[in-house]
């Protein structure tokens, strides 16, 4: 076959792929291109992932060795501050469960549960900030769930296929979680940046305290996630003598850039205020 | 007229490849808040060394494949590398075909082209400005990275187009 000929059927192809997938994408029901792509996609991004592991691994080294010792020492100091802290929560814990006992309240602490996943791949574009996992619908994952590292939130489902999820992170620009500062309890809106790997915090009211190094959880307003999921610590506050709110800058407390492994909370339902409209009209 | 050494059904795995590598390895691998971007270096060595027409198809399913894998719009990704390709083929036929470096001026200048039809579209689509830094995290330190990943798919390509190089007749 002529070489002309090749690239006219390629052409064709493409072209007609794309125009299936614009009209798929306009219906209310999953991509089944899409579908297609991310099951021929996961089990080889799956075997890259790992296999260049080494790799990864060796380029995060090299880019490290300068802050190393300088994170050793914070990481220290934040050890033993955390171990005195813990033993005083523990204390506290104990004191609580006695008193609720004694009220027979209900455990305001929730049962999580989780379901593990391994990243096989992040957003291949540089702006937009998305994970692929290796987890779909066959594992009842659902739009909107959201998703956690050890040490804090990571984002939210946003797409589901049969047997990988994308997650969009929390530094993404369309990325908008509803959050509270836990010692003031002043609540805002933490809003990723582009081409930032911190967090903004808007609309925290002038009048609330926050200063660098409180901490950040979900507020559980509007029901998209649960309360109290860590989000990140303050590094910065703005604040103007007139204006009515004041802005921060947070420091995600998951390390949005080198996950392996996330959990996807399962047994949160997020309710879709939208939906829930539309259906009562 | 050049002689196509490399089969374009070739290409298409190759260029899925490509794409599946983008998001699984090349995102491990950042400078600043960027990472090389594998499909448009292949796109663009495809350019160089089977033309514009193969080059533009190269680039159309590359584009297609990362639209398909990422959270962004779609169509950003194609359109950026189409018309990246474009430009680089209509260069490279009528300005420097004959340059040493050519590859690495090529992607020097095709990298942040890229980024700027990428990032302008999608400020356009969600109509409003991207800030300047992104220059800083993005556009020049992913230039940066292209070009050290250029030899390393240029020179296996160019090989194995040496190699599938039919054998001119000729007497002795």
């Amino acid at each position: 076959m002529s070489q002309s000929r090749q690239r006219a059927i390629v052409v064709i192809l493409v072209l007609a792929l794309v125009l299936t997938w614009l009209v798929f994408d306009q219906l209310d029901r999953p991509n089944p291109l899409r579908n297609a792509l991310s099951r021929i996609a996961s089990p080889v991004q799956l075997v890259l992932r790992r296999g260049s592991r080494p790799l990864s691994d060796a380029w995060k080294r090299l880019g490290s060795l300068s802050e190393l010792e300088q994170e050793n020492e914070r990481l220290r100091d934040e050890n033993a501050r955390l171990r005195q802290e813990n033993l005083l929560l523990q204390e506290a814990k104990i004191a609580n469960e006695t008193l609720r006992r004694q009220l027979e309240f209900k455990s305001s602490v929730p049962t999580y549960h989780l379901l593990s996943a391994e990243v096989i791949g992040y957003d291949p574009s540089n702006l937009p900030q998305y994970l692929i996992i290796d987890r779909g619908a066959q594992d009842e994952i659902r739009v909107g769930m959201a998703v956690l590292a050890d040490e804090g939130l990571v984002g939210r489902i946003s797409d589901v296929n049969a047997a990988s999820s994308k997650i969009m992170l929390l530094t993404d620009q369309a990325s908008a979680i509803s959050a509270m500062i836990q010692r003031s309890r002043g609540t805002g809106l933490v809003e990723g940046v582009a081409g930032k790997t911190e967090l903004q915090m808007r609309y925290i009211p002038a009048e609330d305290a926050v200063v660098p190094g409180d901490m950040v959880l979900s507020s559980g307003l509007g029901g998209n996630l649960p309360k109290r999921l860590v989000i990140g610590q303050v590094t910065d506050v703005a604040r103007e003598d007139v204006a009515m709110f004041q802005e921060a800058t947070i420091r995600p407390a998951a390390n949005l850039r080198d996950l392996e492994v996330v959990m996807v909370l399962l047994s949160f339902t997020p309710i879709d205020l939208v939906e829930e409209d539309v259906a009562e009209s | 007229m050049r002689t196509k050494a490399i089969n374009l059904y070739w290409g298409v795995p190759l260029t899925l490849l490509a794409v599946f590598a983008q998001s699984a390895v090349m995102p491990y691998i950042r400078l600043g808040g960027a990472s090389p971007n594998l499909p448009l270096v292949l796109a663009l060595c495809w350019v160089l060394l089977e033309g514009l027409g193969d080059g533009m198809v190269i680039s159309l399913l590359a584009g297609l494949g990362v639209d398909g894998l990422s959270g962004g719009p779609f169509g950003l990704s194609m359109i950026s590398m189409a018309l990246t390709s474009a430009l680089a083929g209509v260069a490279e036929a009528n300005v420097f075909r004959s340059a040493r470096f050519l590859p690495y001026i090529m992607v020097c200048l095709a990298s942040p082209l890229y980024d700027g039809v990428y990032l302008g579209l999608s400020a356009l689509l969600r109509s409003e400005f991207l800030p300047a830094m992104l220059i800083w995290r993005i556009v020049l330190p992913g230039m940066l990275l292209n070009v050290l990943l250029m030899p390393l798919v240029y020179h296996p390509l160019k090989a194995l187009c040496a190699r599938n190089q039919p054998r001119k007749a000729g007497w002795e």
